[in-house]
């Protein structure tokens, strides 16, 4: 069972990053090209123009940092994430769900998830493994044996074995 | 959309500084920019070298400038050494021959200097057309007139408001160099005639 399609994944947001940067290059020719068609046409008293080029300015400049440290970054981090999981090695274990939170309480590399705690066993011993799930599964039981596939601690996919 | 607006909301705890310093740098950056685009073009502003003991630069310059802003003057300016100075020759030879458009030199620094170099022979058609005075008295060097006697020694001239003459003759001359001289000059650009106008003002024609 997949939890997330990675390759998809990797895809939709690399389409997205893509747009992203297409909505800006546009937005910041149209910018400069306004700007510097206002400082060659402006009259000879040009504190008006000066003054609202400013003011337009400032509002350019704070949209696009609040582009760049917003919806961009989340685009980006998700784009280095799949990038990376579809290039990387994939761990496989097998694991007894313990609990399964619910909700954005934390962050894996800078994306929010929850947290799937599970346990192991090995030479005899039960050890505590964590993952991050960046998507629900809802098909998932507390005290379910599964074969879980992930990257850098992130479920990926699974089978239930009992 | 949310998730990005709840990282904008985290990294503005960092990021806030660049929400001022940002706006503060590209405004200076556009204010020198316009500056730029709105500097006088070289046809637009005149430059006057004056040999004296004094300058009231502002006033003088203003009072040019107001004469001929209609007609596109923009930017006047001066360049003032005295010239007992020691830098003086230097500082005519290097600024004055340069940059500036109009001479007020005394006779002792005209007969220093060698004004075929650099300062506008005065043919009959040009004396005809700009010289103001019907007895007009030049500074001459092998028969070629290169100034117009604008104050003579001891006697009183409107400039006096602006400029502290040394006790000599003054000459006004003009760069035969500068783009400001219609055609008279080097240059072949019969509309940009500024320092010529400004050359009849200051002989004292529209006081």
């Amino acid at each position: 069972m997949n939890v997330i399609n990675v390759k998809a994944e990797a895809k939709k947001y690399q389409t997205l990053q893509k747009r992203y940067w297409m909505i800006f290059a546009f937005g910041l020719v149209l910018f400069l090209g306004t700007l510097a068609l206002v400082i060659v046409y402006s009259p000879a008293n040009y504190a008006l123009a000066l003054w609202l080029s400013v003011l337009f300015s400032t509002l350019f400049i704070w949209g696009f940092l609040y582009f760049f440290s917003g919806p961009h970054q989340a685009v980006a981090k998700r784009v280095h994430f799949y990038t990376r999981a579809l290039q990387g090695l994939k761990s496989e274990e097998e694991l007894t769900l313990d609990s399964i939170g619910v909700g954005e309480s934390v962050s894996k590399d800078g994306i929010p998830a929850s947290l799937l705690t599970a346990s192991f066993q090995e030479n005899g011993k039960s050890y505590e493994r964590v993952l991050y799930l960046f998507a629900p599964a809802p098909e998932l039981k507390v005290g379910e044996r599964i074969r879980a596939t992930s990257f850098a601690s992130v479920l990926l996919s699974y089978e239930v074995l009992s | 959309m949310k998730e990005g607006h709840i990282l904008f909301k985290k990294n503005l705890a960092y990021d806030w500084p660049l929400y001022l310093v940002l706006p503060v740098v590209f405004g200076f950056t556009l204010s020198y920019l316009f500056s730029v685009a709105h500097q006088p073009s070289v046809y637009e502003k005149i430059n006057i070298f004056v040999a004296s003991a004094s300058l009231k630069s502002d006033g003088f310059c203003q009072d040019i400038q107001k004469h001929f802003k209609d007609e596109g003057l923009k930017e006047v300016t001066t360049v003032q050494c005295n010239p007992s100075d020691k830098v003086f020759s230097e500082k005519l030879q290097v600024v004055g021959y340069g940059g500036s458009d109009l001479f007020l030199l005394p006779r002792s620094a005209l007969d220093a200097i060698a004004p075929s170099d650099v300062m506008l022979p005065f043919s009959s058609d040009f004396s005809s057309a700009y010289v103001v005075e019907k007895t007009p008295r030049y500074y001459a060097r092998d028969n070629v007139n290169f100034g117009i006697e604008i104050r003579e020694k001891g006697a009183a001239c409107w400039l006096e408001n602006y400029v502290g003459f040394l006790d000599e003759d003054y000459f006004l001359c003009l760069n035969s160099i500068s783009k400001n001289i219609g055609r008279s000059g080097l240059y072949d650009n019969p509309e940009y005639d500024l320092a010529l106008k400004s050359f009849v003002y200051l002989q004292g024609d529209e006081q």
